[in-house]
């Protein structure tokens, strides 16, 4: 739907898209660039492409899914340049297969989280980084904030839920496993 | 046990902040042992609470401004999204263009001076300037600045100028304007500071900037403008006119009247135009002009509005048409 209007040259289409989508991807190119101009770059230009490319693209996913994935990829090339241009002596060709698989799984997660807080509505996640990340307790951020202490318990419930739900699908399987056994337990019972 | 209360998520986040007391702590548990479903969002609520650890230090990010410089991008223009603007203050207008005329130099009078010189002033003339750091700064006629670029970039400023800031995070860039201080954490921005006004005025083009006086402080983005009033000391957020000059030759309009627009026009340009129907004055004018023409402009809006230009041979024009 969005799609189809970008692609009939409708410019507000491509706007509303970019400021929905825009800080979750940021937050997300971030974790795996580790620099916040670069990641704001990459974005900027994946909708500088979207946009000049749009008659002939194709999309067959979501186009959340095409935007992060291609985010992702972006990423990766540019960490692969960047690395091309690291110094050999700084090169850790010993790095076991496995292990960097493992840390691209959690690469991939951290820019999921990551994503997932950058969507939260702007106070809610001032909210929840202030707690999560600064460590504040919930009377100290209301008192910052102006709030009541409810309405921080309120934000923080539901920005855990939030992240709880949307990181669902990477939760170990053996969660997944349990929830089965108990679907037919209950099921039973 | 299946009396067990139910359990919100938002006890659920107090507990994984720990922010629950010992009556919720034991809820929760007890909330948990009564059914595995229970035991399993538990989990799930602390996994994911866990794996927020380290999704610290996002920095802010400014859609609005990112917006602009995609949309400068898709619609071509050519160099590469640096723009460079400026505004004289409103009540300043007159002034300046009387000073202009008396010069006869408002139009394109670029002067680069010696690199290397910490001073610089303007008198009749806009003088535009490159930095040691490659920051570029449009100062206006009547002006003055000092400027030392070295671990840290430090602009004091008399009177007006517009600033585009080349990016190093590493060093910050601050101008200050009597009791205004304003650091960069962005690009473009105009601090106006005539002392024959009474305010100070801090204009945002994009990026992001924050402004502090005495005991206030303001973080302004993109579009954002801030008035300092010097016999009260107070520091207020302010809106954005809806034409704006950044520098001399960039001219931002949004829903402006095409009376208003005609007029900086010539201001600017130092032309006259004349209106065949008056009715074309209300017309409302949404463009971006980034160092164009006078006659590429007038171009531009009689597509905009279907109307004709003619021009005679002194640079005299007119415009007809049916008006909005």
């Amino acid at each position: 739907m969005e799609l189809a209007l970008i692609a009939a040259g409708d410019a507000q289409a491509l706007e509303q898209l970019f400021k929905a989508h825009y800080r979750p991807l940021c937050g997300f190119a971030l974790s795996y660039l580790k620099d916040a101009d670069q990641a704001e770059d990459i974005v900027q230009e994946l909708f500088v492409r979207l946009w000049q490319d749009r008659e002939v693209l194709s999309i067959k996913t979501s186009v959340k899914s095409y935007l992060f994935t291609a985010v992702r990829n972006r990423c990766l090339n540019a960490l692969a340049v960047k690395k091309r241009m690291r110094p050999l002596d700084e090169e850790t060709d010993d790095m076991v297969m496995g292990e960097e698989r493992g840390e691209e799984e959690l690469t991939e997660r951290a820019a999921r989280v990551q994503a997932v807080i950058e969507g939260l509505p702007a106070e809610r996640r001032k909210i929840f980084r202030l707690s999560r990340n600064e460590g504040l307790k919930y009377h100290e951020i209301a008192e910052r904030l102006g709030l009541s202490v409810k309405t921080v318990e309120n934000q923080m419930g539901k920005a855990l839920k939030t992240l709880r739900e949307e990181l669902a699908d990477l939760m170990p399987l053996a969660l997944l496993g349990w929830a089965m056994w108990e679907w037919f337990g209950s099921g039973w019972g | 046990m299946n009396a067990a209360p139910h359990i919100t998520s938002e006890q659920l986040a107090a507990y994984a902040s720990n922010e629950a007391d010992g009556d919720l702590r034991a809820a929760v548990e007890q909330w948990a042992a009564a059914d595995p479903a229970n035991a399993k969002e538990l989990e799930a609520m602390l996994r994911a609470w866990r794996w927020s650890a380290n999704a610290a230090a996002v920095p802010d990010v400014d859609v609005d401004a990112a917006w602009q410089k995609v949309q400068a991008r898709i619609r071509g223009n050519a160099s590469g999204g640096r723009v460079l603007r400026m505004l004289p203050m409103r009540r300043f207008a007159t002034w300046l263009a009387a000073a202009a005329v008396v010069a006869g130099l408002f139009i394109a009078a670029r002067i680069l001076l010696v690199p290397g010189a910490q001073d610089w002033s303007a008198t009749a003339q806009v003088v535009h300037t490159v930095l040691k750091d490659s920051s570029r700064v449009v100062l206006s006629p009547h002006s003055e600045m000092t400027a030392s670029i070295g671990e840290r970039r430090s602009i004091t400023l008399k009177g007006q100028a517009y600033f585009e800031v080349a990016r190093d995070t590493t060093k910050p860039f601050t101008v200050k304007a009597e009791d205004v201080l304003v650091t960069v954490l962005g690009t473009g921005f105009e601090v106006s500071a005539y002392d024959t006004s009474a305010t100070i005025e801090v204009k945002v083009r994009h990026g992001h900037v924050r402004v502090q006086a005495k005991n206030a402080e303001l973080d302004l983005l993109a579009g954002d403008a801030a008035s300092y009033d010097r016999a009260t000391h107070r520091l207020t957020r302010v809106a954005l006119p809806s034409s704006v000059v950044w520098g001399d030759r960039i001219l931002q309009f949004e829903e402006a009247p095409m009376t208003e627009v005609l007029q900086r026009l010539e201001t600017i340009y130092g032309v006259s135009i004349e209106l065949g129907n008056p009715a074309i004055g209300t017309c409302r004018l949404t463009a971006d002009f980034d160092n164009e023409s006078i006659d590429r402009i007038l171009g531009v809006i009689a597509d905009t509005f279907q109307i004709t230009v003619k021009k005679d041979q002194r640079g005299h024009y007119s415009l007809n048409g049916d008006g909005c």
